[in-house]
């Protein structure tokens, strides 16, 4: 039985704690939509920007001493928890072909795609009992870190039958959502890095999807933004 | 030049964000102290043995009463068994026809099962 610790959140050097923390996007949603605004025309902000960013990324650097695991957000108007980004709080996970999860007097059950059944165990005692629910399509990740513990994501269905022929590779007729999405991505320019599975707020999971500029060909000058050009 | 250490985040559904890193094939993390609160331990595998008494009942009344419909499987079993009698009345020739039409008609419930199998 693996022992649940709480998150420690120890201040270190200033200038280290800056040069980590300047590679996520963290602010205010207005600094937020305006950044990810000029990301996608190609122009980077102001030499001054950096600087203010910094200063906004080390204030809501000292904040997070005060806060404790799964504690609200400090920032007003944003659910979306962005202090806990060191890459050592997170496990890498790959997904199972589960088809749906149920709880009931049996414990919890995980239906397989292949017909197999998976009887399993809450792996915090102290996190009370599972109360019964009918069967639900699930997304269910394994931690790759050796402990084989088994994350299930309850989602709508659509999702869950679309994952499954994603990761058998069956090709369907018309373009998901998903596909869209994709070519939305890299006709922008950027490509997929992460994606992250970050906190839970009462029922519902949060994640986030991890985005780089791919392409560094040409420097863009004061008044390149506007217009589209070729990459 | 564009920073390219420079990362850009939303925020999704976990549905919507695992299915796009599947496609994509990039790596899923999730935090740990989550996975340590609300994950599960496999403590058995295999196939569930208890049965539902709604299915028992359900296949009960389904086949109380022939439905008047043509089936598959009457089809099949009337092939199999004019395959059967012919060979023991020495029709060979009409025996290997039965079977070559047997064989046609078990692929091609195959197919029908793969693609019902696709569509749910």
């Amino acid at each position: 039985m693996s022992s649940v610790q709480g998150p420690v959140v120890c201040p270190s050097v200033r200038a280290k704690q800056v040069g980590f923390c300047s590679i996520p996007m963290i602010g205010a949603v207005k600094m937020n939509v305006r950044r990810i605004r000029s990301e996608f025309w190609g122009l980077n902000g102001a030499k001054a920007k950096p600087g203010f960013l910094s200063c906004r990324i080390n204030t809501r650097k000292y904040k997070t001493v005060h806060c404790t695991f799964n504690s609200p957000s400090n920032d007003s108007g944003s659910t979306a928890d962005n202090f806990n980004e060191k890459d050592e709080d997170y496990v890498n996970s790959s997904v199972i072909e589960a088809v749906e999860v149920k709880s009931g007097a049996d414990g919890f059950i995980i239906k397989m795609r292949d017909g197999r059944h998976l009887r399993c165990v809450h792996n915090n005692p102290q996190g009370g009992h599972l109360p019964d629910y009918a069967p639900h399509p699930a997304i269910v990740l394994k931690m790759e870190d050796g402990t084989g513990l088994l994350l299930p994501i309850i989602v709508l269905e659509m999702p869950s039958v679309l994952l499954m022929a994603a990761i058998r590779n069956v090709p369907i007729a018309r373009p998901t959502l998903y596909q869209v999405v994709k070519e939305m991505i890299d006709k922008m320019g950027y490509e997929v890095k992460l994606v992250r599975v970050t906190r839970r707020v009462h029922e519902a999971y949060f994640a986030q999807l991890y985005l780089t500029k791919a392409c560094t060909l040409y420097t863009p000058s004061p008044g390149w933004g506007g217009t589209s050009g070729k990459r | 030049v564009g920073n390219e250490a420079e990362y850009v985040s939303f925020d999704l559904r976990p549905s919507d964000a695992i299915n796009i890193a599947v496609r994509c094939k990039v790596p899923i993390q999730v935090n740990k102290y989550l996975a340590y609160s609300d994950g599960m331990r496999v403590i058995e595998s295999g196939k569930l043995s208890t049965q539902f008494p709604g299915m028992d009942g359900r296949l009960f009344t389904e086949m109380d009463r022939p439905s008047g419909q043509p089936c598959s499987e009457t089809t099949e079993f009337n092939l199999l068994h004019n395959m059967l009698k012919a060979v023991v009345e020495e029709r060979y020739k009409d025996a290997a026809l039965f079977r070559d039409q047997l064989n046609q008609l078990r692929a091609g419930k195959n197919m029908k099962n793969r693609y019902e199998a696709y569509l749910t």
